[in-house]
This record gives C-alpha cells, structure tokens and sequence, in this order.
C-alpha cells in the first residue's frame, strides 16, 4: 500500500514545521509540499498529486474554507481535514457544508492525526473529540425561514 | 335801658299787657318805641322796626307828636344802619320837623346831630357842619351836656375828616368836649374824646402828646371793661411808639392787641396787627419770625374779605376785590388744570415708559430665558452628543483593542505553543527507551501545553470570536450559547427570523453580539433560570434580539445597583447604535429583555 500523500496549509510556519516533523516521522505519510494559504494550496494541487490536504481556515489571500469549497469541486476526490483550534459549532458546520471531510484541532495528538487521515482516505469523516461533542450540544435550533413562514 | 335791653323788653312786655288790660293806650306809642329802642340795642333790627312802626301808628292814632318824632327818628337810625342813607335821612328830617313844631329841643337836637353825621357819610360835608351847628346851638340852650360833647366830638371829626385837615379846629372841639363828658361822668364818651384827640395829634405828628391822650382813653376803656374798644387801642399806641422809634414798647403792645384780638374775634384788628408785626419783625431784621405773621396776614385777609362787607364802599371793594380773587382763583384753576393735564400727561407718559420698559424688560427676559434655555438645551444636546459619540468612541476603541490583542493571542502565542506541541510531540516519540515514569512526564507536560493553548484560546476566544467576523451574528450567538450555556443545566433555544446569512457592519454585529453575552452570563449568574430563549429576528424597521428566561426575574434596580457595569454597558451599546433596550416581566415570570436596533 502507497504512502499517503498530504499537503499541509498553514500561515504559521512553526506550525507547519511541528506537523511535517509529526507526520515525517510516521509510516504511511508522505507530505509533498506545504502551503501558507489558500490560493497557494490551490497552485499546488495543479502540480502534485494529493490524496489528502491539511488545511488551515484563518489564513490571508486565500481562506480554508474558500480553498476547501474549490477543492472539493474541482478535485472531488481529494481529501480536505480542517485544521483549526476553532470548536465552534457554527464553524465545523459551515466547513463540513464546505465539504470538508474531517475537522481536526491543530494540537492534537499524533497517532489521533494518523488515525484521522487514514480514516479520511478511506471516505470517512473526522471530527477531533472537542468538535464532535460541539456538534452534539443539546441545542435545539429551530429552522429560522420555516418558522418566519409560519408567522406569513 | 342801654345796658340791660333783656330786661327793658321784659318790662315792656308787661306794660303794654297792663296798657291794654286797663284801657289806658296813651303811653302804649311810647312803650311800642322803647321796645323798638330795646330790640334794636339787641341788634335785631326787623324786631325793631316793627315796633318803631307800631309806635307810629299808635302815636299818630293817640296824636303823640312827641313818640312819633321819636320813632321817626329811631326808624331812621335803622336804615342808617342798613346804609339807606336817603331813607334815614327822610326819616331824620320828618321827625325833625315834629320835633320844631312841638318845641322838643331835646328830640330837634338828636335828629340834627344824626343827620349832620347821616351827610357826613354821604359825603356832604359843609352840609353835615350846618346840621352840627344847629344841634349845638340846640343842645346849648337847653345845657344838654352829653349832647353838647357829642356835638363838639363830632365837629371835631369833620375837622379832622374834611378836606380842610384843620386839626388844630379839630382839638380845639375835642378839648371842648372832654371837660363836658368829665362833667356827666360819661367815661364812654370820655375814652372817645381822648382817642379822638389822640388822633389828631398822631396826624399831627406830636406822637408824645397823642400817646399821652391815647393811653388815657386806655385806662378809661380798660376801666369800662370795653376790650373791643381797648385793642384797638393797645394797636394804636403800639403805632405811636413805632412812631417815636420805641420797638420793644411797639411790639410789646402788638403782642396785648393781637391776644384781645384773637380773643374778641376781632379779625379786622388781627388782620393789622400781624402785618404790622411781620413788618417790624422784618424791620427789626427777624425775618424768621415776620414769616409766619405774613402767613398768618395773608391768610386772615381772604377772610376779612367777607367780614367787612357791610359797608358798601368796601363792599365794592370787596367785589372789586373778590372779582380780582376770582380772576386770580380762574386762573390759579386754569393753570391748576394746566399742571394737572400736564402732570397727568407727564404721568401718562412716565407710566407708558414704565410700562413700556417693564414690557420691554419682561420680554427681554422671556427671550433670554427662551434663548437660555435652548442654548441649555442645545449645550445639553451637545453634551448629550458627545457622550454618545465619546461612547461609541470608547466601545470602538475597545472593541478594536479586544480584536487587536485577540488576533495577537491567536497568530502568535497560540500558533507558537502549537508548534512547540507539535515539537514536544515529535521529540518524544524519537526517543528510545523509555521509562514509565518519563512517558508519564511527558503526558503531563503535553497536558499542560494543551491546557495552556487552550486557555489562551478561549481568552482570545472571549476577546473577538472568530465565529463573528468570519461567519456572522448567527453562528457567532450560537456558539456563545453553546459554550456558555452547554455545560450548564440550563436549557435553551435559539431562533432566528429573516437573517440567515445576512451580514452587517462589523459594529452592530458586534453590539448585538455583546449584548446577548451579557444577559446571557447575567442569566447564569442570577436569575436561576431552568431554560432560556434567544430570538433574533429581522423586522421592517429593526433588528430585533429577545433574550427571555423563565428565572426568578430581576429589579431592574437592585440588578442595576449590584451588577450595574453589566447592564449599563447593554444600555450604552444599544444608545451607540440608536437602538433601546427595554426589561419586562416575562409570561413565565421570568425576565424578556429586548433590544431594537434600526439596520444602517
């Protein structure tokens, strides 16, 4: 079985350099090139052949979740996890519309991060532990236009 | 008779009863004539005429020649009185004309005395001498004593009187007259004589010798006790010595004439006597003490006016006199109502200017008030203004700072301890060999490095969430409401209306944001609350955000005055954005707070 192919997209270069190091140091990875935004993701995946991207959601010229929508539409195939230290419910819902396939934060732990892009790249989706139970609240939110409906 | 007329009617009374009682009339003309004489002594002289008249008749009747020449004569003296001289002296001469028929010396005398004294005051002076001269001759032959120094005095007046001015005739006559009167004890007439003579010396100039005669008249009148007669008197010689340069004598008998003047009522001589006191006093260089006699002159001469109005020629004078005063009292009255119309119009005119300035003055005020109070109200605005500008300004800059240092806090410190887990990670799992202890060490470290990203990512977190600027109001209020409130046994929902993915500008989501973060921790905190419900809904003319609990709700004072920060920054956010809050009781007795905010 090939190694899986990642590119990592982040502005902050010490954390690119902590995951490259993190994922180097694993079998079954091989990070191809890093990004430090979107449009730059973007120009890479014209180049490389990916299996999986990295990406981070705040960064400047181009955002994670603008990147993630462009990706997954013109290579669906190509795996997005979302790499924040966001737990905002709104924001893993508004990734996941996005299309993204997994929701990770950036500190997370090493055999969680292997685990989750293994999972990825057999059509799985992640959530890191803190996004899930975000997305699980006991919130009930009521369909906003349905109700304004109602009230016509 | 003369002194006791009261008694002379009385009598006559009762004898014209007797007269009449017993039939025997032949006196009753002669009682009717004494009680004319009696009332006319009185001073009443209808009374009398009508009693002269009755003698009359009853003398004609009884053919009395002797009681009709008396009441002719008597009835003559009456109109003498009245200054009806031609009827007097008619009178005087019918009853003369008796009087030489029945050979009545006595009576022919009388009526020739008072018609010479009748034409002296009819002016006819050498006509009047005759008259005398006749009396005289009379009065001589007879030796009617009193009548012939009466006589004598009155020639001696016409002496004196006349045109002639023949004084030395004149006291030669009064000289004649006094011994006669000294004779018959008449002191009346004695006191006449000498004033008299006094007269004719003061005329004279031989003011030693007319004060010598004159103050033997006073001793005389004073004896009669005639105060009338000695006032004027006490005036008289007060003349002489101002005459013979004798001032404190002047004044001391000054000082007695006015005192029996004042106290007779005897204006006419009071009159003088303050003139002439004001005038020796204003000699005298006492112009402080002649002042109030000139007042005093002044204001009894009006006065005199009509006293003296019996006779006629200053009657005349007095008409003279009072159309002079009429004329002056007209014209005082025309230039009174002159000053008046002119002080009524200068009144007028003060009271329109006053008016007018106080009208002036008030509106002056009121326009100053107006403009006081609207610069007040404009300053006030302004203060307003600025405090809601210098509030903005304050949640502005606030805000900016809060996303300044959050966005520092997530960039740098966060992505840094990142990495350094990232790291930590990396350099553990590099390493051989290792204990149970190490690995346990390490977790922990890790732990710590986790706690602490996440620990800064929430205060970064608390400071500008990211949900807000990247995704807007609606996540931004959901995930507050699922930090603040999951962990929490609260339950609540959230609706929104009209909104979905709707942005607005970065303040107002931000305000809107703050404030439902800040009722919904005051939720929390106090209201003990088992569920809560957040709308936020979009109307035509708001934004609308209802925050509503079902807890034990709150005075809005006691909330204030412990948590007053809290919601005076609710109040002040919405204020910024021209919004309002507004607190009620909600139907599940808890609290609805709403906040309305106009969209830009």
């Amino acid at each position: 079985m090939s190694n899986i192919r990642l590119i990592l997209v982040d502005d902050h270069r010490i954390v690119l350099d902590g995951l490259k190091a993190l994922l180097d140091d694993m079998e079954g990875f091989d990070c191809v090139a890093t990004a430090e935004n979107g449009q730059k993701a973007l120009d890479l995946l014209k180049v490389f052949d990916v299996d999986v991207v990295l990406m981070d959601i705040d960064m400047p010229v181009m955002n994670g979740m603008e990147a993630t929508r462009i990706i997954k539409k013109e290579y669906p195939k190509v795996k997005v996890i979302a790499l924040t230290q966001h737990s905002e419910r709104g924001m893993a819902k508004q990734l996941l519309d996005c299309g993204a396939d997994g929701y990770l934060l950036k500190n997370i732990a090493q055999d969680e991060l292997a685990s989750a892009i293994r999972k990825v790249h057999n059509d799985e989706t992640v959530f890191s532990s803190e996004v899930a139970m975000t997305l699980a609240s006991k919130a009930v939110e009521k369909n906003a236009n349905g109700v304004d409906r109602k009230r016509n | 008779m003369f002194n006791q007329p009261d008694s002379a009617i009385y009598f006559g009374k009762r004898a014209l009863s007797e007269s009449k009682r017993t039939g025997v009339d032949s006196l009753l003309g002669s009682i009717y004539n004494r009680m004319g004489v009696a009332y006319d002594i009185k001073s009443i002289p209808d009374s009398a005429l009508y009693f002269y008249n009755r003698a009359l008749v009853e003398a004609r009747r009884t053919g009395s020649l002797k009681t009709e020449g008396g009441a002719l004569n008597n009835i003559g003296l009456i109109h003498w009185n009245n200054g009806e001289l031609e009827k007097a002296i008619d009178h005087y001469i019918r009853a003369a004309e008796i009087f030489e028929r029945i050979d009545n010396l006595l009576g022919l005398g009388n009526t020739y005395n008072n018609i010479g004294l009748i034409l002296i005051e009819d002016g006819q002076l050498e006509k009047s001498m005759r008259y005398y001269w006749q009396a005289l001759n009379i009065r001589i032959k007879i030796n009617h004593k009193t009548g012939i120094a009466a006589t004598y005095l009155n020639i001696s007046q016409l002496f004196a009187k006349s045109n002639l001015n023949n004084n030395d005739s004149a006291i030669h006559y009064v000289r004649l007259a006094i011994p006669l009167y000294g004779q018959v004890n008449d002191r009346y007439g004695l006191s006449r004589a000498y004033r008299e003579l006094a007269d004719c010396y003061s005329v004279m100039g031989n003011y030693p010798n007319a004060l010598i005669a004159f103050q033997k008249a006073l001793r005389i009148q004073i004896d009669l006790g005639n105060s009338e007669g000695y006032a004027s008197t006490y005036y008289n010689i007060s003349d002489i010595y101002h005459k013979l340069n004798q001032p404190k004598n002047e004044m001391a008998y000054l000082d007695t004439a006015e005192m029996l003047a004042d106290t007779n009522k005897d204006m006419s001589l009071l009159w003088k006597v303050f003139r002439t006191k004001a005038r020796a006093f204003g000699r005298a260089g006492r112009h402080a003490e002649a002042y109030p006699y000139w007042i005093k002159y002044d204001n009894l001469k009006d006065s005199l006016v009509t006293v003296e109005r019996s006779l006629q020629v200053e009657e005349l004078e007095t008409q003279y006199r009072t159309a002079q005063k009429d004329a002056e009292i007209a014209d005082k009255k025309v230039a009174l109502a002159e000053a008046r119309l002119k002080l009524e119009n200068r009144t007028k005119w003060i009271f329109g200017l006053l008016g007018g300035l106080i009208s002036f003055l008030l509106l002056g005020f009121a326009l100053f008030q107006v403009y006081k109070r609207r610069t007040q109200a404009e300053k006030d605005a302004a203060i307003i203004a600025e405090r809601e500008r210098g509030l903005v300004a304050i949640i502005q800059a606030t805000e900016d700072e809060r996303k300044r240092i959050a966005k520092d806090l997530h960039d740098g410190i966060v992505q840094t301890l990142i990495g350094l887990s990232l790291r930590l990670q990396k350099g553990f799992s590099k390493m051989k060999d290792v204990s149970e202890e190490e690995k346990e060490r390490y977790n922990e470290s890790k732990a710590m490095l986790d706690d602490s990203i996440a620990e800064v990512r929430n205060i970064s977190h608390q400071m500008m969430p990211r949900a807000l600027s990247d995704m807007g109001l609606i996540p931004a209020i959901e995930d507050m409401l699922n930090k603040s409130l999951g962990s929490t046994t609260i339950v609540y929902e959230f609706e929104h209306h009209n909104m979905e993915g709707e942005r607005f500008p970065e303040r107002l989501e931000v305000s809107l944001y703050r404030i439902c973060q800040e009722l919904v921790n005051n939720i929390i905190k106090h209201s003990q609350a088992q569920a809560v419900s957040v709308q936020l809904l979009r109307t035509k003319s708001h934004l609308v955000l209802v925050v509503e609990d079902n807890g034990k709700g709150f005075k809005f004072d006691s909330i204030e005055s412990r948590n007053g920060i809290g919601l005076m920054n609710i109040s002040s956010r919405a204020k910024a954005m021209n919004g309002e809050v507004n607190y009620q009781p909600s139907p599940s007795q808890g609290t609805v707070a709403t906040i309305r905010i106009p969209p830009p």
